[in-house]
């Protein structure tokens, strides 16, 4: 079982609205990194980013067995962000989710608003703000970088999954007081092992091209906005996550005014405690009618394939 | 060029029309028919049957063996039926059964039956139709596609460089992945797995290091090669065609279809 699989949101699980606000966040976002990566790196940055885009990929396939027939593997938002800086690793983060979405079916089409968010933004901007927090700490030693990269790696990891499981708690997929305590408390562990395989790999890198780090993350303090982002991230989905697993029916009060779910549900819903079934007619009617326009398309379909094919043959 | 050279590539080849489609219009019908299943309400089941008679049609068209597709569809949406469980508790509406779990009643209610199965035929309607375009689109074509709907030329310039080294680095990692086997003696039967968790992480983080460090160099030395072929930072891409009347048409069509859909449904679930 992959463990990972509760960051890539999958399509039906989240409702269009929320989608919508999703898309529109993380739009603007990567718009504005794909100005600044162009402003910070000269030209070879765009074969490094395809390059190592294709490397964060294939580092996903690294697994470590961890018990049972269970494994780990490496997500790499903070792996990015210490070798190539923030504004470059959103889009490279991002390249990874599209590829994912649109080719693996890992995430959903409609949903990548939110996924790209939750992995591309809130992962990037966690990681950056922690590793830069290190680095003042410490500047250059050698437990201010394996220990940032831990530290990103692990809450990287954490706050993306309070962030997937409020967006399933908003669109009324899973009530908060389940879907928050679960996914947080499983990615506070699976961080730990995002966190150590972070913290190792950067220090092989450490020990063989140390000049490489002072290039990515650690040294570059023009992406203060990402800085903000991060620890305002980081503040905010950790305050909020308490209050609203105790408080499950508040948010979807929030989310039934904002619209967020379905009002169209509502009518269902209080129809069948009362044994009125106003539109019962209709809706078996409409039933039986769609189920024989299935019938009759996907038989016509069937026919036309099957004339096709023995077409094909004889000819 | 029939096959693909990336053996991670979920293109299938076939003839069909749904191969040659313009990638730009399976696209559109692949968001048209998602925007449409999301907005679909809960327990709408005319309306799901519809649509997966639909999606059922255009699998059948497509020329590909209908469980490869299934197969596909189910093993990404499965492990999510399990965090969608708790709906099933959802309160309202009456019970169907109740059970005590850790001291607390735990009720399974209709309105959660309802909840819980037209989300897990949502998910798989929209499943299905991205597995489906995934198989009878290639990936450059659904770039191209991509960068004629207005995806930003470097973020696709990025995806094209991505695609093309994503199959020599996974290639890599599983050259990694078999010399960790050889190595560390993975016997599962006994539960040694050659040391402790943290050790295991150390080796895995030590594996992604040199990964990622072997793709820095790559990404100089193609940067290089790009360079001494006259690369300038420019990205140059074919402009797509414009798409014809008929393609302009059929996509009318699917959208005002979809939407008569929604409306008859709003007005059949409303009572």
């Amino acid at each position: 079982m992959k463990t990972d699989l509760m960051m890539h949101i999958p399509d039906g699980f989240l409702s269009a609205p929320t989608s919508g606000v999703f898309w529109l966040v993380s739009i603007i976002v990567i718009a504005i990194a794909l100005r600044r990566s162009e402003e910070e790196m000269d030209e070879r940055g765009l074969p490094l980013m395809g390059v190592m885009a294709a490397a964060i990929f294939a580092a996903q396939m690294l697994n470590f067995a961890v018990t049972g027939g269970t494994s780990g593997h490496l997500l790499g938002s903070a792996l990015a962000v210490i070798l190539l800086g923030p504004w470059a690793a959103m889009l490279v983060i991002a390249s990874v989710v599209v590829v994912q979405a649109l080719v693996f079916q890992d995430g959903g089409v409609l949903v990548m608003g939110a996924n790209l968010f939750n992995m591309a933004v809130v992962g990037v901007a966690v990681s950056y703000f922690v590793i830069n927090l290190f680095n003042r700490l410490g500047k250059g030693k050698r437990w201010a970088i394996l220990g940032g990269a831990f530290s990103a790696g692990w809450l990287s990891i954490f706050i993306a999954s309070l962030s997937a499981a409020l967006q399933l708690a908003v669109s009324g997929t899973s009530p908060a007081n389940v879907a928050l305590p679960a996914m947080g408390g499983i990615h506070a562990l699976i961080g730990v092992g995002e966190g150590l395989i972070t913290a190792a790999a950067v220090g092989v890198v450490f020990a063989a091209r140390p000049e490489i780090l002072q290039h990515g993350a650690s040294a570059k303090a023009t992406a203060r906005g990402i800085w903000l982002a991060g620890l305002l991230l980081s503040a905010l989905l950790v305050a909020t996550a308490p209050l609203a697993s105790s408080h499950p029916d508040g948010l979807e009060w929030v989310a039934e005014e904002l619209g967020f779910i379905d009002t169209a549900q509502e009518p269902m819903f209080e129809m069948i405690p009362d044994y009125v079934f106003p539109g019962i007619e209709n809706e078996a009617l409409a039933t039986i009618v769609a189920g024989m326009i299935g019938i009759v398309l996907v038989t016509a379909v069937t026919l036309i394939t099957v004339r096709r094919k023995s077409a094909d043959k004889t000819v | 060029m029939t096959g693909s050279h990336n053996h991670l590539d979920p293109f299938i080849s076939a003839s069909s029309r749904l191969h040659t489609l313009d990638a730009r219009l399976k696209l559109c019908a692949l968001v048209i028919f998602m925007l449409t299943t999301v907005w679909l309400p809960v327990g709408a089941w005319a309306a799901y049957i519809l649509l997966a008679a639909v999606l059922i049609s255009a699998m059948l068209l497509a020329n590909i063996p209908l469980r490869l597709l299934v197969r596909r569809s189910l093993a990404v949406e499965l492990p999510f039926a399990l965090i969608a469980m708790p709906l099933l508790f959802r309160p309202g509406g009456n019970e169907i059964a109740s059970m005590q779990v850790a001291r607390k009643a735990v009720v399974l209610t209709d309105a959660g039956v309802v909840a819980f199965s037209s989300i897990l035929i949502k998910t798989w309607l929209s499943v299905q139709a991205a597995v489906l375009q995934g198989a009878v689109t290639r990936f450059e074509d659904i770039l191209f596609g991509l960068r004629g709907l207005g995806y930003p030329k470097v973020l696709s310039a990025i995806l094209a460089m991505m695609w093309r080294y994503t199959f020599i680095l996974s290639t890599e990692t599983r050259r990694m992945l078999a010399a960790r086997a050889a190595r560390s003696g993975r016997a599962q039967e006994s539960g040694h797995y050659g040391g402790s968790i943290f050790w295991r992480m150390g080796v895995t983080g030590g594996m992604a290091g040199s990964l990622l460090l072997r793709s820095l160099e790559r990404g100089e030395r193609v940067y290089q090669a790009m360079k001494a072929r006259g690369y300038d930072g420019e990205v140059r891409a074919i402009e797509s065609r414009r798409l014809t009347d008929t393609e302009k048409w059929s996509l009318a069509v699917l959208v005002i279809l979809a939407l008569l859909l929604l409306l008859a449904v709003r007005q059949i679930y409303r009572g």
